[in-house]
């Protein structure tokens, strides 16, 4: 059976950037190829013969995984919203829990208008950002593919206003308030992670979402 | 391809070469699926919500085997009623 090994091992290959239902798919497909070969066998194949011509039956490796993957529309769109879940749980670093913790008192009153609203437009953009990704989640469970990818990208922008407006108020802050450089310093990488999983998740959502939003190939 | 896996499946729950299986004989070898075609098929209806899928051993393998939801089976007798009609369609217009 070195012909059926060959092939899960070249299938294992084509999905190693494709993680989602690698597993499940390698797991049934090597369940149908030794069935396969043992039934060419009961019929007088020999076994490498039988390995060979059950491969062949199945058709090549690159376009299993292919289709295999284009079926998975709401596995991808599951890990999307997690991973969109995930940013705004690092992005709540930046936005609350570094400056609440190393803020030095602020000079002022009352807090500048400017500041002002780019601390509301942030809070606010995430809010909405975590309601979008809470619903996509749920949409994906419910298998509604095209619900959860219109939440997973309204998600998605909300949370780059939010990391954007928040971006811009971390640099007009530290310039306002002498020794707010700390706050700077760990607030930028904190919300540059947050970005690229922003932007990975989006790119998940669109090549796994639902197939007639895919590119044809 | 979608009409013929619920189809099968239909009849009783099956794994990925079982439905093949049932395909060929119930055909008399005369519909041959393109195998590595079957498992993209029933994800797809699988996320569609016309199969479930839950794992089992069987004869000593670990099998996915799939089974008809309500909505599936309300699905296939609309394509059957839909083929029939096409079928009959056809035959009076070539007879």
């Amino acid at each position: 059976m070195r012909a059926i090994d060959a092939y899960l091992r070249e299938l294992r290959r084509e999905m190693r950037f494709r993680p989602i239902r690698r597993r499940r798919l390698l797991a049934e497909v090597e369940g149908h190829l030794r069935d396969s070969a043992e039934a060419l066998g009961r019929a007088g194949r020999a076994p490498d013969e039988a390995g060979r011509e059950a491969v062949t039956r199945f058709g090549p490796p690159g376009a299993v995984a292919a289709e295999a993957v284009r079926a998975a529309g709401p596995a991808g769109l599951s890990w999307a919203a997690g991973l969109l879940l995930t940013a705004l749980a690092v992005f709540s670093l930046p936005l609350y829990a570094i400056p609440e913790n190393t803020l030095p008192a602020a000079p002022w009153a009352e807090r500048p208008g400017h500041l002002t609203w780019k601390l509301h437009a942030a809070l606010a953009f995430y809010g909405v950002a975590l309601a979008a990704a809470l619903l996509a989640l749920t949409a994906s469970w419910l298998k509604l593919s095209r619900v959860a990818l219109g939440a997973l990208l309204v998600s998605a922008a909300a949370l780059a206003v939010s990391a954007i407006a928040g971006t811009v108020l971390a640099v007009q802050w530290a310039a306002a308030v002498p020794g707010s450089g700390t706050t700077l310093a760990l607030s930028l990488p904190a919300t540059a992670v947050t970005g690229s999983i922003v932007a990975v998740a989006t790119a998940v959502a669109l090549l796994y979402g639902p197939p007639s939003m895919q590119r044809a190939e | 391809m979608d009409f013929l896996l619920l189809a099968a499946i239909a009849r009783q729950p099956l794994h990925g070469y079982g439905v093949v299986e049932a395909i060929r004989q119930a055909t008399g070898n005369e519909l041959d699926l393109a195998e590595g075609t079957v498992y993209p098929a029933l994800y797809r209806l699988e996320r569609a919500g016309l199969l479930a899928s839950s794992w089992k051993t069987v004869r000593g393998r670990r099998r996915r085997i799939y089974r008809l939801t309500r909505r599936g089976r309300t699905r296939l007798e609309r394509e059957r009623r839909e083929w029939t009609a096409f079928a009959g369609a056809v035959e009076a217009a070539t007879a």
